[in-house]
């Protein structure tokens, strides 16, 4: 080997620095990885209850298209599509493709009003809107209803029973403030809002079918924070409607707590005796460090294996057991024998078992020796060393993993899908009724709802909303868990090795 | 030490006296709390491991072998040797759905109907007494039977099971003191207690036709078939004349009376088929659109019949190849398509069309060989709603066996006499089988007669399938559907989700961990890990929703850019390195805290020019449209190619570089000065990317040109849901773990190691990745073990965005569908306890196991590491 003097070119390769960038690059993806995702659910959560503008399109071949714009993209043209336009269509065309490096602009309308056009969204192509086509006309409504989805119309008329209360919009508005926003329920009979549709007929929506109305091409910043916030409100609290669409999702959120505390109160018991008696009791050697190795591969164990597991297990030995025992008059039809939210729990609950196990066992080792033997010497039980002095050293470890366990269980959904959430659930499972608490009810979930509303949902691209918005929810809750079991880690050992002696 | 104690209980220092002895409370307190916690702590560990056990128990079924015991006292007479000598030999025989009745057929064309347990005669009907019948045929599992005659006339015949239920009073008291499961006889019929306490009246319905006249000569051979234009029957007379009928039913209003009318045309045997043997079987399939005529060597004429009844021979076949066997048997099985055949050399096959490519004619083929050299095969029996088949032999055997699967399930032995008549229950839980002698009843237990080892491993040739095939398809709308239940297509999807995601991530999870660890400020990396382990807990529903409905279209619109990034990112990042060294020694170790924002610079700057350059790449390289280009309708494969050898070239070089191209910067060392070196080292990274370039497209033309194109396996037509968009999802999923993994693994390396290397003049770079790596490399490998883990285990993300089709392919732009994914949506609707069921269990437990290889690997990996890492 030849020995290489050191000189400024070896110093040069020697500092590596392109295999330093594709490390350094590593990181920066992995980071804009996360960032990215977080900031684009984030992003799409927040604005998407955000109230637009109801835009009134005039096409070149004279349709009218009344609608919120959902999103805007470019496309590339079919072949020949110039040839199928009218003329001055054609030109506008022409020019865009030329500008744009043969791609075209086009926007989705969402302009409602299914139960009248058949469908909910409207592509409309830049192209096809001549100069001024474009308008936002001041009455224009929309309508938050509760079936057949949004309607977009201009407020003509406030009508009772056939009889036309006030012909002026504004008046007609009043009265709807009146009437709807300021009664008691339930809502007046008879009462509706006469509006006029793109195609210029008017339309009558009984007062009883609407969530929520407002005008939006009028609202101030105030008007559309309110509008905002309403949303959210009934967001978190009201039930779903439209195949879950539209609405709220409180049966989910509820759902996914109680599933989540089902499961805490089941797992850390357990989960802290087991480390207990694997760290101060057994006896160490072979066997117990093979226990601790299986349960740490458990933990890596696939939660949907714990899925299959809950649903052959629980649902249907035990509670098929169950069942024959004292639902025998029920039966064929399962009261415990299928999916539910105890079931769901348990499963949950053997899911995290190892990763409490492997936490605490870490929180009761990190306790050093010398507090045991000092409590010891001091005459103290081994209960009482445990009780007084190892638990509360050991406090903060065993929080982060019960913490770490609830945000896995709040975020898992494939075992839930085959023990016990459901697209919809309309009794809570914990409700006013006799005996109050019903263990063998199927539940929604947040995880689920987002799985069911973004691939068996008909209608997607309405449900899109609701998708970004529970997503956002989903993730905000385990972020903060997360982040709630960050400071545990960090500032309650801190606290705590602080008066180590 | 007793006394010890009792000496410093009296001599205390204080004159206080304290009691040696614990309060009993502690001593209780204590004993409960350790019996309890060894209790729950056992208990808990037990609960946790039951897991794996309770799979194990759920799936041990599908493998045990199959039971078939006698039930002794279930005889009955059945033919000519019998106190019941009128009754000539047996033919066919079925049972009703609760295995209680059973029906015989007889060469005479008398139907018996008896008690299935103790084989008591309930009913005897003759259809038409006094005309000798020469043929009889009972066709298919829907009780059909057609009887030929001695005057050239034939008759179809309907024998059902009338089932109806009553309560105690409908019924004669005599009844009421059944108990649940007990059966009493009643007028022909039988009476059973049900579970719900209920009696269940079960009638044989025998529904004669008028018979039609055909022809004069006796009717030797006849065979029918449903088909949705009404009853095709195909009969052969004495006199070599082919009768082809038509039957439809029709009601008379009046009467309510069914009428039978038929439409048909006689052919000549001759005018139809080669061959001048005499035919020993006719059979006509499913469709009643193909007629076979088998002779006594297995010769056989297949001839094709048309909607109007016309025939024309289109293939002949030799059912029996072996020149001394004969053919003794022939028959369907479930379905009317394939077709059973027993020699009286003991060889027993199935045979069914096979289409060798799709727009090919059907061929007879034989597909099953199951068995060799047991006897002459004198009856078949199949069941009606799977593949199981059973085969009676001359000396008294019975042979079940699974067709498709070809297992072998059971055999038995009557003993005396060649076995005339067998049959299945329809649900598969008792066989008769007769002989001249006697009726036997076996118990059968054969719950999943359809899975073996090497059905679910090796590829399995099923019914209108060309050719052996790996399949998962697992349920279908039709009656005579085989679930096809191979894990091959699945494993395949959970290696290929896997091997994608770890490709992506692996490298960057690595690499990020390397940078963090070594090249980042302590306070920097304690801010940093926690936000990339924050990524682990992102809800994989979350991923996979964005997967599927962000990224996935979104990828498909910008599949050029993507591409174009996958390259340009690298180069720009190692051209931004060039760039950077070659600032003054001063001012680099001010930045050096803000190269990740000159990386993440470099990085932007890689993405704009990849979306700047994709039209214009498109253009040349996909022929102006990729996806057309991937479906292969336009361009050449070169491109593809190219994108595929850019990799290995650029390994290739730099390789090259690091031995020889060094050496040619280090002659220089002396005399140059410091940004003079770097516009050389630049200089030589634009050559090594302009030599990666010239050598990829070289390699790419040469294998283009050689006729091998990459479209068809690697890459081939696009699907929005593909391994593309999984594994980038995935990478959300094991990079923060793998990441956290390895980070620990640099970061436990002790500081004095760094400190000597630094110490002794090597750069970061050189202590990095040659002092802290190699003591690492076991935690960094366990790392990725365990990322493995994960990625196999993964579950929403491949169900979402996979698009879940169970094919093998290759090609990154195609969807799958994972073990994981497969659990997810399969069982919920699978029957408790069914194969089906079972199977999925067995998909479980593989997945278990897997991980928990893995996972056992890194672990022991890592406990070596940590124990290594400690000596340093």
């Amino acid at each position: 080997m030849s020995r290489i003097r050191a000189n400024t070119a070896t110093a040069l390769l020697a500092r590596g620095e392109p295999m330093v960038w594709l490390s350094g690059g590593g990181l920066v993806v992995a980071l804009l990885m996360v960032a990215g995702l977080v900031g684009f659910v984030f992003w799409q959560g927040l604005t998407t209850f955000w109230p637009g503008p109801v835009l009134q399109i005039q096409t070149r071949d004279g349709n009218v298209v009344l609608g919120e714009v959902t999103r805007q993209e470019s496309f590339r043209p079919e072949p020949g599509m110039a040839e199928l336009q009218e003329k001055s269509a054609a030109r506008a065309l022409k020019e865009e493709l030329a500008g744009g490096a043969g791609r075209l602009e086009r926007r989705l309308i969402r302009t409602g009003n299914y139960e009248l056009t058949g469908e909910h969204f409207q592509w409309v192509e830049q192209f096809r809107i001549p100069m001024g086509g474009q308008t936002t006309p001041p009455w224009a409504l929309v309508l938050e209803r509760t079936a057949w989805g949004r309607f977009y119309g201009e407020l003509v008329a406030y009508v009772v029973d056939d009889s036309i209360l006030s012909t002026d919009s504004e008046s007609a508005w009043a009265l709807f403030r009146k009437n709807h926003d300021g009664a008691e329920d339930p809502l007046p009979e008879g009462h509706a809002l006469r509006l006029r549709i793109s195609t210029g007929v008017t339309h009558d929506v009984p007062l009883q079918d609407i969530v929520r109305a407002y005008a939006p091409n009028q609202l101030g910043l105030g008007g559309k924070i309110g509008v905002y916030f309403g949303r959210w409100f009934e967001f978190l609290t009201a039930e779903p409607r439209e195949a879950n669409s539209e609405g709220g999702v409180w049966p989910a959120l509820f759902g996914t707590v109680i599933m989540t505390l089902g499961m805490t109160i089941l797992v850390v018991p357990f989960g802290v005796m087991a480390a207990l008696y694997l760290r101060e009791y057994a006896q160490g050697g072979l066997m117990i460090s093979m226990v601790r190795i299986a349960i740490n591969n458990l933990a890596g164990v696939p939660s949907i294996v714990f899925g299959v597991f809950g649903l052959g297990f629980f649902s249907y030995i035990i509670g098929g057991s169950i069942d024959a025992i004292f639902f025998a008059d029920k039966l064929p039809n399962p009261t415990f024998g299928t999916g539910g939210i105890m079931w769901a729990s348990l499963t949950l609950a053997l899911m995290t078992l190892p990763v409490v196990i492997v936490t605490t066992e870490e929180a009761l080792a990190a306790v050093p020796n010398s507090m045991r033997e000092g409590s010891y010497a001091c005459g103290a039980s081994k209960w009482q060393t445990i009780w007084r002095v190892v638990l509360p050293r050991s406090l903060p470890g065993i929080m982060t993993g019960a913490i770490l366990a609830m945000a896995r269980g709040a975020g898992e959904v494939a075992p839930l899908m085959l023990v016990g959430a459901v697209k919809l659930a309309p009794e809570l499972p914990v409700d006013g009724v006799f005996p109050f608490v019903h263990p063998e009810r199927s539940f929604m979930h947040l995880g689920f709802h987002i799985f069911d509303l973004g691939f068996q949902s008909q209608n997607s691209e309405a449900a899109k909303p609701m998708v970004f918005t529970t997503t956002m929810l989903l993730m905000g809750i385990i972020l903060f868990l997360n982040g709630a079991a960050i400071y545990f880690r960090s500032h309650l050992t801190r606290k705590f090795t602080g008066s180590k002696f | 030490m007793n006394r010890n104690a009792q000496q410093s209980g009296t001599g205390s220092f204080t004159g206080q006296r304290f009691s040696r002895k614990p309060r009993k409370s502690v001593l209780f307190t204590d004993t409960l709390a350790r019996r309890l916690i060894t209790a729950s702590g056992i208990g808990s560990i037990i609960a946790v491991s039951l897991v794996g056990l309770f799979l194990v128990w759920v799936v041990l079924p599908l493998f045990t072998p199959t039971g078939l015991e006698e039930v002794s006292e279930s005889v009955q007479s059945t033919g000519a040797a019998s106190a019941d000598s009128a009754v000539p030999s047996m033919v066919h025989q079925a049972m009703d759905d609760y295995g209680s009745l059973v029906w015989s057929l007889h060469a005479d064309g008398t139907i018996l109907v008896h008690e299935v347990d103790g084989g008591k005669l309930l009913a005897r009907r003759i259809v038409r007494p006094g005309v000798s019948v020469t043929a009889v045929k009972a066709s298919g599992h829907q009780g059909r039977v057609l009887l030929g005659y001695a005057d050239g006339t034939m008759q179809t015949v309907k024998v059902g099971f009338d089932v109806s239920y009553h309560n105690d009073s409908d019924l004669p008291d005599t009844f009421a003191s059944l108990s649940v499961g007990e059966r009493a006889s009643h007028e022909q019929g039988l009476v059973e207690r049900t579970p719900e306490h209920q009696l269940r009246l079960s009638r044989l319905t025998i529904q004669a036709d008028e018979p039609v006249s055909l022809g004069t000569d006796p009717i030797v051979l006849i065979d029918g078939s449903e088909t949705s234009g009404g009853l095709v029957v195909a009969a052969l007379d004495a006199a070599g004349v082919l009768f082809d009928r038509q039957l439809r039913w029709r009601k008379n209003l009046l009467t309510g009376e069914l009428r039978v009318r038929s439409t048909g045309s006689d052919l000549r045997l001759e005018d139809l088929r080669a061959s001048r043997g005499t035919p020993v079987a006719l059979v006509l399939n499913d469709a009643g659109d193909r007629l076979l005529l088998a002779e006594i060597d297995g010769t056989t004429s297949v001839l094709r019949r048309d909607g109007e009844g016309e025939y024309a021979a289109v293939a002949a076949v030799d059912l029996v190849p072996d020149p001394n066997a004969k053919l003794t048997a022939l028959a369907f099985i479930a379905g009317r398509v394939s077709l059973a055949v027993g020699d009286d050399q003991g060889g027993l096959s199935v045979w069914f069309p096979v289409r060798e490519t799709p727009t090919s004619q059907p061929r007879l083929q034989r597909v099953h060989e199951l068995d060799e050299h047991h006897g002459v095969v004198t009856a078949l029996a199949s069941s009606g709603r799977s593949r199981l088949l059973l085969a009676g032999y001359r000396d008294g055997k019975i042979r079940l066996y699974h067709v498709t699967s070809h297992r072998f399930l059971g055999e038995a032995d009557l003993e005396q006499g060649p076995i005339v008549a067998a049959a299945i229950s329809p649900r598969e839980d008792l066989i008769l089988a007769a002989n001249r002698e006697r009726n036997a009843l076996f118990h059968l237990d054969a719950p999943h007669p359809d899975i073996s080892f090497s059905a679910l491993l090796r590829p399995v040739w099923y019914e209108g399938y060309p050719g052996p095939v790996y399949a998962w398809q697992s349920s279908a709308a039709t009656d005579t559907f085989e679930p096809k239940l191979s894990l091959v297509p699945l494993i395949y999807g959970t290696l290929k989700a896997t091997f994608y995601s770890m490709l992506f991530g692996l490298p960057l999870a690595l690499l990020a961990a390397l940078y963090t660890s070594e090249f980042l400020h302590r306070r920097t990396r304690s801010r940093i890990k926690p936000v990339i382990e924050t990524m682990a807990s992102l809800p994989s529903v979350v991923l996979g929703f964005l997967a599927a409905l962000v990224m996935a279209p979104f990828v498909e619109r910008v599949l050029v850019q993507v591409l174009a990034v996958l390259f340009c990112a690298p180069f720009f990042l190692l051209l931004g390195a060039h760039l950077w060294q070659m600032l003054p020694r001063r001012s680099l170790t001010r930045l050096e805290p803000w190269r990740p924002l000159a990386v993440l610079i470099a990085l932007v700057a890689g993405m704009w020019c990849s979306w700047q350059w994709a039209g214009p790449l498109e253009q040349i390289g996909f022929a102006g449209d990729v996806k057309l280009w991937l479906d292969g309708q336009i361009g050449s494969g070169i491109t593809g190619w190219f994108v595929l050898l850019l990799a290995p070239a650029a390994l290739l070089v730099g390789w090259w570089n690091t031995i020889q191209g060094e050496v040619l910067i280090r002659g220089r060392g002396p005399g140059w000065i410091r940004w003079q070196l770097g516009m050389l080292d630049l200089g030589r990274f634009l050559a090594s990317t302009a030599a990666t370039i010239v050598l990829a497209l070289f390699a790419a033309w040469m294998l283009s040109s050689s006729g091998w194109d990459p479209r068809g396996s690697m890459m081939d037509t696009y699907v929005q849901r593909n391994a593309l968009v999984v594994g980038f999802a995935m990478g959300f999923a094991v990079i923060p773990i793998i990441y956290s993994i390895a980070e620990d693994a640099l970061s436990a390396v002790p500081d004095h190691l760094r400190a000597a290397s630094l110490g002794a003049g090597a750069t970061p770079w050189q202590t990095a990745f040659k002092v802290v790596v190699p003591p690492a490399m076991s935690g960094l490998f366990s790392a990725g073990m365990i990322g493995l883990g994960r990625a196999v285990g993964e579950t929403m993300i491949v169900l979402m965005a996979a698009g879940n089709t169970p094919i093998m392919e290759m090609n990154i732009f195609n969807g799958f569908r994972t073990l994981s994914a497969n659990l997810a949506v399969e069982l919920p609707e699978a029957v408790q306890n069914s194969t089906h069921y079972r199977t999925l269990f067995l998909a479980a437990l593989t997945l278990f196991i897997m991980t928990f290889l893995l996972n056992t690997i890194a672990e022991v990996v890592r406990q070596h590491f940590r124990r290594k890492s400690s000596q340093l």
